[in-house]
């Protein structure tokens, strides 16, 4: 009888201890997921200028580009002011 | 029956006269400006859009084109050099930064392609050629620009996007008084020089007309790979998935 009670005690003890560990794990899992940004910010918003002026403005791919190559000139001037 | 004779040798040299005038009449320069018109509906869906298309609006009242011609070829480009931002945003926009000849012999319109500053394509990497449709409808519509009578016509111009093959309509108006088949940015077949053309968003107005004796020579380009504009927009369709990718 006490080999059984000490076997349930051991048994609860542990099952908190491993709890414990999966809450600490899960503390980790979120802090990893934080970091996405790019590193060609204006080359990225070119493309998405590209995309934009031929979806909504109905522009074809040469006078898309045309134009988002201004954006782009103008992006890196801000950015790195040349 | 003398005086029917010297009636008739009047008439004829008349005629001669008219001709050799009319004849001699082949060369010609003419100056346009550019109006950008805001499409509402496009700017409320984004501000980034709405700041390039105002930069580019103030861009526009600096710009001046000119349409030079002699009797088989003409060639439509910027006057300005490129001195800001807002003046290349523009030229974008009209599609009018680079140089258009219009060879009636070929019954073609020839121009290089622009320069990408992502590298998608180089400096005169191409010359693309256009073979358009002579489907010009003309109306009875009358108006008059810088004294002439001008007459409206359209068509109809196949392009492709991100949507595939789309439709849009030139809106031109042309005089009959002055009888030379060309146009802004490439476009020719009336009979009648086009004084004012709308494409899309972009109206191109001529605001000086010199018709003179002088002789005015007139070079093809020879620059670039000779492709058509198809062929060009599959090009840079291959380019641009492999940029993006």
């Amino acid at each position: 009888m006490k080999k059984m009670i000490f076997s349930a005690v051991a048994l609860v003890a542990f099952s908190f201890a491993g709890m414990a560990n999966e809450i600490e794990e899960k503390k980790e899992i979120v802090v990893k997921t934080i970091e996405t940004t790019s590193d060609t910010p204006c080359a990225d918003m070119w493309s998405k200028d590209v995309d934009f002026l031929m979806d909504e403005f109905g522009a074809s791919l040469d006078t898309a580009m045309a134009l988002a190559d201004n954006a782009f000139e103008k992006c890196l001037d801000d950015m790195y002011g040349c | 029956m003398k005086i029917l004779k010297m009636k008739t040798y009047f008439f004829l040299i008349t005629l001669f006269l008219f001709q050799f005038i009319n004849s001699q009449n082949k060369f010609g320069k003419i100056n346009y400006k550019i109006i950008l018109l805001k499409d509402s509906t496009l700017i409320s869906k984004s501000d980034r859009f709405t700041e390039m298309f105002n930069n580019a609006e103030i861009g526009s009242k600096e710009i001046e084109l000119e349409l030079i011609f002699n009797d088989s070829i003409s060639k439509f480009y910027p006057i300005e050099k490129i001195s800001n931002r807002n003046i290349k945003t523009a030229l974008s926009f009209c599609n009018c930064g680079i140089s258009y000849y219009t060879s009636l012999n070929r019954k073609k319109i020839f121009y290089n392609n622009n320069q990408s500053s992502m590298g998608i394509v180089a400096e005169n990497e191409f010359l693309i050629y256009e073979i358009p449709q002579n489907d010009w409808v003309v109306y009875n519509e009358i108006k008059k620009i810088e004294s002439f009578t001008c007459y409206k016509a359209t068509k109809n111009i196949e392009f492709f996007n991100s949507k595939g093959k789309q439709t849009k309509t030139i809106t031109a108006w042309f005089s009959p008084e002055l009888p030379f088949s060309y146009g802004p940015i490439g476009y020719f077949g009336l009979p009648g020089l086009i004084l004012e053309l709308q494409d899309k968003n972009t109206i191109f107005i001529a605001k000086k007309i010199d018709i003179s004796l002088n002789k005015t020579t007139i070079d093809l380009p020879k620059n670039g790979e000779l492709i058509s504009n198809f062929e060009y927009q599959k090009i840079l369709e291959e380019r641009y998935k492999k940029i993006k990718d």
